[in-house]
């Protein structure tokens, strides 16, 4: 085993080898520009992208153009949204406040221009139901973006169900599918009409991503250039990243294939962890139905600082909200109803396709050492 | 002083019980800091910590650096810019302003050289100066050494030499990736205290709290025992005392003859770098006519009589401040004032760098 464990998935993953290598001749052989469509290297790009394309369309059961490629879910979730609302007459949205960040911020800048957006709250389980969604429905709400999988918390959406919702009152819905692909299975009859997702979550290169659009959908592009993607999104294709993408996207299944494991660990973690640390142990994981890859936990009472400095040869992910320089209390755990301490002092565990049974003992037995010090 | 004997005491325990450390030093500022280079900070992989290197805008991102460091067992200069409003860098907010430059040094048997160099410094009674040199790409190509001022030439040019002589601070060197940091290093203050009134107990608190070495003079059996344990040594009227130059010693025995006794006997002609006496001008006068006739002359400006900053100190408590904060002036040879009056920098600027 290598120290530091790594037991932050959630954050990124390493590119899976078999992703490196369809990757790697599209920076020294294959380096082409997609976009010269005058000779050989451009045409070989291209057939990559559009190759690429097909792959992920036929993932998600879309026609190929529905593929847009984007830098990453930060990209693809401000286009989904500002492309399609921004030339629109300002009205209501329905959202979540556990939406990540990268969805968060883009409707506090539209409630800036006139936008009204209802926050839906979570309830114990940190989930949002379809109810909730109906119940919120005003005659003017014309966007739903809530995402597919929570990344602090692992609960996972009722999709299917806020699909029909939509449809019937012909709301477009938007899901931030990040942490969902190669988690949980997609129901592609059910598929949202804009989806996002990253490649650098699924064993994918960092900085390539991709936004599905459903042929209902009409989006504007946010900047201006050479009209690639449809128009939506100009600039030069980043092939050997796409090409990375779509292997990505064919591993699916062998990742999928991990999630009996991963369930079999996290419930070994969260049973020796209750019974070791009893009342000051708080899971915010905690639904039914959440996805096995993510633990999330309150230590009551720990000095959330000492707590992460002293745990240094495992690498896991806090409680917070890290913006650049400063450390903030999570806004899911926050909205969880967590006090601003109990946030701070929280761990999210999350566990990968290369997490192995040994490196769970070790950090079973590493954590409840450590822990056990600071709560006594 | 007090910080880096503390300091070392804590590295020579985590040296002792095998543990994995590593030793962040300030080598360089720039502008305003609030700790000079020098200021050590000792951190564990258990997240402790001792010693500081900054007034606390630095020292939570400076633990994660230094665990980074650990776990790569490499060296690290790390760099925080705060002279500029940038609200993405470190420290704004708390107006530094300046920047800091800081060695980690994760490497156990480097620093276990600097613990006993350092060692070998407060051994001596004189101010000597700390010579580190390191390759940041080659980790094993490591001097460290404790230097007196006539070895410089063999280090530094005569400018700058002289700089470090005269300022007391320090001198940073990069060349490619070689650094050598030249550092003040200041013996621990020694203090007399020749008395045994109840006052003295105040003004050993305050020197204990500062960690000064306190030498204690008077009848020992009149001295309270919780107090002889605080002292680094108690001694009797008649007993010999060995000064340095360094030395600050202070009279406050509340006996006139007692005092005209230890002066005439025990401080006459000492080269010491500061002499107080407690009690009220007109006291002093009659002190100096009966040395003057007794023909023990001392240089009117070698004593502090009345002692202490004039800050208007009621009662022992403040009186010691009083009595310290004098002892700290001189010994940095400042005039006391406001901080707000000042015109200069608080510190003076000795940024000196050789690329």
């Amino acid at each position: 085993m290598n120290l530091p464990l790594y037991f932050d998935f959630a954050s990124t993953t390493p590119v899976h080898p078999a992703v490196v290598d369809k990757m790697l001749p599209y920076f020294s052989t294959q380096y082409g520009n997609a976009g010269s469509n005058q000779h050989y290297y451009g045409w070989q790009a291209d057939e990559a992208v559009a190759e690429s394309r097909a792959i992920i369309a036929n993932y998600f059961q879309v026609r190929p153009n529905a593929v847009i490629f984007t830098s990453g879910a930060t990209e693809s979730n401000n286009l989904a949204i500002k492309g399609y609302l921004l030339n629109q007459k300002p009205s209501h949205i329905i959202t979540s406040c556990i939406e990540h960040k990268a969805v968060l911020e883009v409707f506090r800048s539209l409630e800036e221009l006139g936008w009204e957006v209802t926050y839906l709250m979570p309830n114990e389980f940190g989930e949002i139901s379809p109810d909730q969604v109906s119940n919120h429905l005003k005659s003017n709400t014309c966007f739903i973006s809530l995402m597919l999988v929570n990344n602090e918390i692992g609960t996972v959406l009722d999709y299917s169900s806020i699909k029909k919702i939509a449809q019937q009152h012909s709301i477009c819905f938007h899901s931030d599918a990040t942490q969902a692909l190669g988690k949980i299975e997609i129901d592609a009859s059910s598929l949202p009409d804009l989806l996002s997702f990253s490649a650098h979550k699924m064993y994918g290169p960092k900085g390539i991503g991709g936004l599905i659009v459903q042929p209902t959908v009409s989006l504007t592009g946010l900047f201006n250039g050479g009209g690639q993607e449809r128009n939506i999104r100009s600039g030069t294709l980043p092939v050997q990243q796409i090409v990375g993408l779509a292997a990505a996207f064919k591993l699916i299944p062998e990742f999928l294939s991990k999630g009996i494991e991963l369930k079999s660990f996290q419930k070994k973690i969260e049973d020796v962890f209750r019974s070791e640390f009893g009342v000051n142990l708080v899971l915010n994981s905690n639904s039914p139905t959440k996805i096995p890859h993510i633990i999330n936990l309150t230590l009551k009472d720990v000095d959330w600082e000492k707590m992460f400095r002293s745990t240094a040869e495992i690498a896991y992910s806090n409680g917070s909200a890290c913006n650049a320089k400063t450390t903030n209390p999570s806004h899911v755990l926050l909205a969880l109803g967590h006090p601003n301490n109990h946030a701070l002092s929280s761990m999210r565990l999350s566990l990968g396709y290369y997490t192995t049974k040994q490196e769970i003992d070790y950090l079973i037995s590493y954590l409840t050492e450590k822990i056990n010090r600071l709560i006594a | 002083m007090k910080e880096l004997i503390q300091l070392m005491d804590h590295l020579e325990d985590l040296v002792a019980s095998n543990a994995v450390f590593a030793v962040a030093t300030v080598i360089y500022i720039d502008g305003s800091a609030y700790r000079r280079p020098g200021a050590r900070m000792l951190i564990n992989n258990q997240g402790d910590w001792w010693g500081g290197i900054s007034g606390g805008c630095l020292e939570g991102d400076m633990l994660k650096k230094a665990q980074y460091s650990m776990l790569n067992k490499k060296m690290m200069v790390v760099q925080y810019d705060t002279r500029e409003d940038d609200p993405f860098e470190l420290g704004i907010g708390l107006g530094c302003n300046g920047l800091i430059e800081i060695l980690i040094n994760p490497i156990k048997e480097q620093c276990i050289q600097l613990l006993n160099q350092l060692k070998f410094h407060f051994a001596q009674s004189e101010p000597q100066y700390l010579m580190s040199r390191w390759n940041i790409d080659a980790h094993q190509d490591f001097e460290i050494k404790v230097l007196k001022p006539i070895d410089f030439p063999h280090y530094l040019h005569v400018s700058e030499s002289d700089l470090l002589e005269s300022s007391h601070q320090s001198v940073r060197q990069i060349s490619g990736s070689t650094y050598s940091f030249y550092e003040y290093l200041p013996v621990n203050q020694r203090i007399w205290i020749f008395g045994n009134q109840f006052d003295s107990k105040s003004l050993i608190d305050q020197c204990q709290y500062l960690g000064w070495e306190i030498h204690w003079v008077g009848h020992p059996n009149k001295m309270l025992k919780q107090y002889q344990e605080k002292v680094f040594q108690v001694y009797h009227w008649d007993d010999n005392m060995s000064f340095l130059k360094d030395d600050a010693v202070v009279l406050m025995t509340h006996d006139f003859d007692r005092d005209i006794s230890v002066l005439t006997t025990n401080l006459h002609e000492k080269n010491i770098q500061y002499l107080g006496i407690l009690g009220p001008a007109k006291r002093f006068e009659k002190i100096s006519k009966q040395l003057n006739e007794n023909q023990v002359y001392f240089k009117q400006e070698h004593i502090n009589a009345p002692i202490g900053l004039d800050i208007g100190a009621l009662g022992p408590n403040e009186i010691s401040v009083a009595i310290v904060a004098e002892i700290i002036c001189l010994k940095n040879n400042r005039n006391p004032n406001f901080l707000k009056n000042r015109k200069n920098p608080i510190h003076s600027r000795t940024k000196y760098e050789t690329n």
